[in-house]
This record gives C-alpha cells, sequence and structure tokens, in this order.
C-alpha cells in the first residue's frame, strides 16, 4: 500500500476507499471469520469495521503498513467483539486446577493451515473467542478480561479448555466421533 | 511449555494462510458492494437531496410533479428483490406484511385503487394479510394463482429450478388456481395444509403439510421430531447451503429428533454426533456423514 493511497483515503476519495477495500478486506475477512463463524454475520462485520477505519483514518499516524494492520485489527476485532456479546454470554469459570489439563502435546504433520483454521472455528463460541484472543491475536488475559467483562481466572479457564479441545482433535487427525466410537 | 507449543503451532500455521475459505461465498467485491449500499448511498443520497430541496425552483417543480404522480397514477408498481443474505421485511402500501428470502422478488402496485392489481412473486415470500383492501387480494407465482379473501398467513415457494409451486398455510384459508383454469375449480387451502401447483403438468393438489420447517428461513429454527436423516440433511443443506452427503445409505433411514434455533452447522453437527452412532467430517467442501447406521 503507497502512501498515496492513504492520502486520498484520507481525501475520501471513493475510488481510493475501494482500492483500499480490495487489499485489506480479504485479510480481515479471514480475521473476523475465526471470531464470528459465521459468513454473513463476518461480512457485516468486516463492513462495520471498515466504517470505523475510514471514520479515523485522519487521526491514524502513518508508520508503515505493518502498524497500519496492526491498527485495523484492533478496530476490526473490537467490532467483533461488540456484535458477538449480543449472541455469546460469557460465565464465570470455577478455578480448576489447570495441571492436570496438561498433557504432553506433538504438533502433527499432516494436517494444512486450512485445517488449523477450522479447528479454531468449530470451537464453542467462548471458548473460541478467548483462544483466539489470547493464543493468536496476543491479548494479555487481563485485557480479555476487560473487553468480555469476566475475572482474569475466567479467561484463564476459557483457554485451558480451548487448548484441551484442540489437542484431543489434533491427536485424533480431526475427525469427530459419536456415541459408540468407530475406528 | 507444552501450551505454548500448541498455541506457537496454530499461530504458526494461521500465518501462511492467504485468501478466503474454500466454503465461502463473500469475496472483496460484493463486501464492497454491501459496504457501499449500506454505508455510502445513504450519504450521497442525503447530501443530494439536501441540495435539490433547498433550491426554490426545485420545491416548486417538486409540488408540481408530486400533484402531477397523484392525478395520473394508474397501475404504478414497485419492485423490491431481497439481494441480501438474511430474510427481509417488506410493508405493503396497504400496511400488510410480507418476508422475502435469500433471492426473491415482489412486485406490488403502489396506489391504493379500486382495481388492484395482482401481487407477482419470484422465489419464496410469506405473508401475513391482515388489512384487507376491498378487492380480492390475488397474487401471482409462476404459473399459480393465489385468492386471499379473509386475514390469514401463507407461504410461497417459487423457485425456478423446482417443478412445483408450493403454498403453506399457517392460519386463515385461501384458495389456489393454476393460471390456465382460473375460470375453473380452486383449491380451497386451510390452515395446516399445503398446495403444490406442478409446473408443466398444470396440475394443483392439497395435503397436510408435515413440514415443521417450511419457515425456517423466516425464523430461524429448525425443528426435527423422528426424522429420516435423509430429510435432515436436506434441510440442512438447504438452510446452511452446505453440500451434505450420507456416505453409509443406511443412515438414510435412522430418525434424528432435535431443535435448533440460531445456532451454526457445527452445533447441529455435534448434537448429531452425540445422538446418533455416527462419523462427521468437515472437509470444508463439504460435510459426509457416516457409521453403522441405528440398528
Amino acid at each position: 500500500m503507497t502512501e498515496n493511497l492513504l492520502e486520498r483515503v484520507r481525501r475520501k476519495e471513493r475510488k481510493a476507499q475501494q482500492e483500499f477495500y480490495r487489499q485489506f478486506s480479504t485479510w480481515l475477512f479471514r480475521l473476523v471469520y475465526r471470531y464470528v463463524n459465521n459468513e454473513q454475520d463476518a461480512g457485516s462485520v468486516v463492513n462495520m469495521g471498515f466504517f470505523k477505519i475510514f471514520d479515523h483514518i485522519q487521526e491514524f499516524v502513518y508508520h508503515g503498513e505493518k502498524s497500519m494492520m496492526a491498527w485495523m485489527k484492533v478496530i476490526i476485532i473490537n467490532e467483533a467483539l461488540m456484535f458477538l456479546r449480543q449472541r455469546i454470554t460469557y460465565r464465570e469459570m470455577d478455578a480448576i486446577n489447570l495441571e492436570e489439563m496438561q498433557v504432553e502435546f506433538i504438533p502433527e504433520d499432516n494436517l494444512i493451515a486450512e485445517d488449523y483454521y477450522r479447528l479454531i472455528r468449530n470451537l464453542p463460541d467462548d471458548l473460541r473467542v478467548v483462544f483466539n484472543l489470547f493464543a493468536i491475536d496476543g491479548f494479555s488475559h487481563k485485557e480479555i478480561a476487560d473487553q468480555l467483562k469476566i475475572k482474569e481466572a475466567s479467561s484463564r479457564v476459557y483457554l485451558t479448555r480451548a487448548r484441551r479441545i484442540l489437542r484431543d482433535k489434533l491427536t485424533r487427525n480431526q475427525t469427530y466421533y459419536g456415541k459408540g466410537c468407530i475406528r | 511449555m507444552e501450551k505454548d507449543v500448541l498455541d506457537r503451532t496454530f499461530r504458526k500455521h494461521l500465518e501462511n494462510i492467504s485468501g478466503l475459505p474454500p466454503d465461502v461465498r463473500w469475496n472483496s467485491e460484493k463486501g464492497w458492494n454491501d459496504y457501499a449500499d449500506q454505508y455510502l448511498f445513504k450519504k450521497i443520497f442525503r447530501r443530494r437531496l439536501l441540495v435539490f430541496i433547498s433550491s426554490a425552483a426545485a420545491a416548486v417543480f417538486l409540488v408540481l410533479v408530486s400533484i402531477g404522480i397523484f392525478r395520473n397514477m394508474k397501475s404504478e408498481t414497485k419492485s423490491v428483490t431481497n439481494n441480501t443474505d438474511r430474510a427481509i421485511e417488506v410493508i405493503l402500501p396497504d400496511g400488510n406484511r410480507v418476508w422475502l428470502n435469500l433471492s426473491s422478488t415482489i412486485e406490488f402496485p403502489v396506489k391504493s385503487d379500486h382495481n388492484q392489481g395482482d401481487i407477482l412473486v419470484d422465489g419464496e415470500a410469506y405473508f401475513e394479510i391482515r388489512n384487507f383492501p376491498k378487492q380480492l387480494y390475488r397474487i401471482k407465482a409462476r404459473n399459480a394463482v393465489i385468492v386471499a379473501e379473509n386475514s390469514g398467513s401463507f407461504n410461497i415457494r417459487a423457485r425456478m429450478h423446482e417443478e412445483n409451486v408450493n403454498i403453506t398455510v399457517a392460519s386463515g384459508s385461501i384458495k389456489i388456481m393454476e393460471e390456465s383454469y382460473q375460470s375453473g375449480l380452486a383449491l380451497l387451502v386451510t390452515e395446516g395444509n399445503y398446495c403444490s401447483v406442478h409446473k408443466s403438468q398444470n396440475l394443483v393438489y392439497a395435503s397436510a403439510n408435515r413440514n415443521e420447517n417450511y419457515l425456517a428461513w423466516k425464523t430461524g429454527k429448525l425443528t426435527f421430531r423422528d426424522v429420516p436423516m435423509a430429510t435432515v440433511t436436506d434441510i440442512l443443506a438447504e438452510y446452511y447451503r452446505k453440500k451434505i452427503e450420507i456416505e453409509d445409505k443406511s443412515l438414510a433411514y435412522c430418525l434424528f429428533t432435535g431443535t435448533f434455533k440460531g445456532q451454526s452447522i457445527d452445533m447441529v453437527l455435534n448434537q448429531m454426533q452425540m445422538d446418533l452412532n455416527v462419523e462427521i467430517k468437515n472437509t470444508g467442501d463439504k460435510i459426509l456423514i457416516s457409521g453403522k447406521g441405528c440398528l
């Protein structure tokens, strides 16, 4: 992305906004789809995010494309969390013996990136949000607790449960089982 | 530590990912068009409208044109198409309500006149008729003609790729006929029943409605009570717009019971695999269900 494009976006040139949208929307959709898990809703959240981005881009001080993407990422994650606030109730979780949850984990080699992406998306809603925030997008438990209005301890429990499910699914090579396990 | 290895493994793989997931139909062009419609059109329209009505000459013109339209309006119609990704509600000029499913169109007269023309439906629409006009309420959907004479609510499904136009009555009663036999007999279809009008054979028949999910597109609620898996997967495939295949034919006859409202396909599949002796694989392109069955 050139600084020239950014300047034109700041001047609210529609063509420039469209070019900017084209350049970043796929990446942002991917990000949101990890949280929102529904294609239609993800599209709506992406657009809510772009509305905020275009609205606040005057105030943003450009230090390179990476810093700009980091700024956009914070905005879009915030939009996703606000959207999900209506859909997900985060309960306070009882502190558990976290040591019991830790089992040796050996990374799988025969899965592709898309498989990992799908595994996250298939997590239950509340666990998925916390895992995304902590493990993928680098938020601390304190920041997560503030965002989701829960205690830090609950955030840790959500994360541990998410990791356990992911670990279990990875060791079974991503196949789901129901009652009467078929091997 | 072990837990960091798991997190790092996921992060590392997600860093290598690009483009859109294979099962997604959204794309950047569609996203931009939606954005422009929702956020740009309104702003531009408001701006232009302010410019227009602030002009004295324009204001006079507006008044004159309005009088002209009021006097000369005959059978002016308005068309609404649902190009969004969810059901939309349309309020008709007479105050009655219609919900349109995705990729569906309704065309209706905009002038309240003694000779109210037909309402045309293409796709799928749910009508709630409470305010009753003087004339008969006539709706045309492909070769089906639906006439409402009393208050009621009903769903019309007229998809181009389907053999029949199906009309399901939720409340009240309606008359249905095939367009080439309008002067002949009409079927009276009452609450809890549905009517099918065949596309080319001009057949009309009615039966009790056993499809609890005919309105799932509007309500977001799916109900299965001892429904064969073959039917369950058809309904889920249409509702969630996913390909679902039953790999082991013996599973097709297993009965499934469950109720879902506003839940993702993954939650439905999780319920299914807990209740039935099945293995479910989501490959992204499609969902495959296999297993020993329910025997």
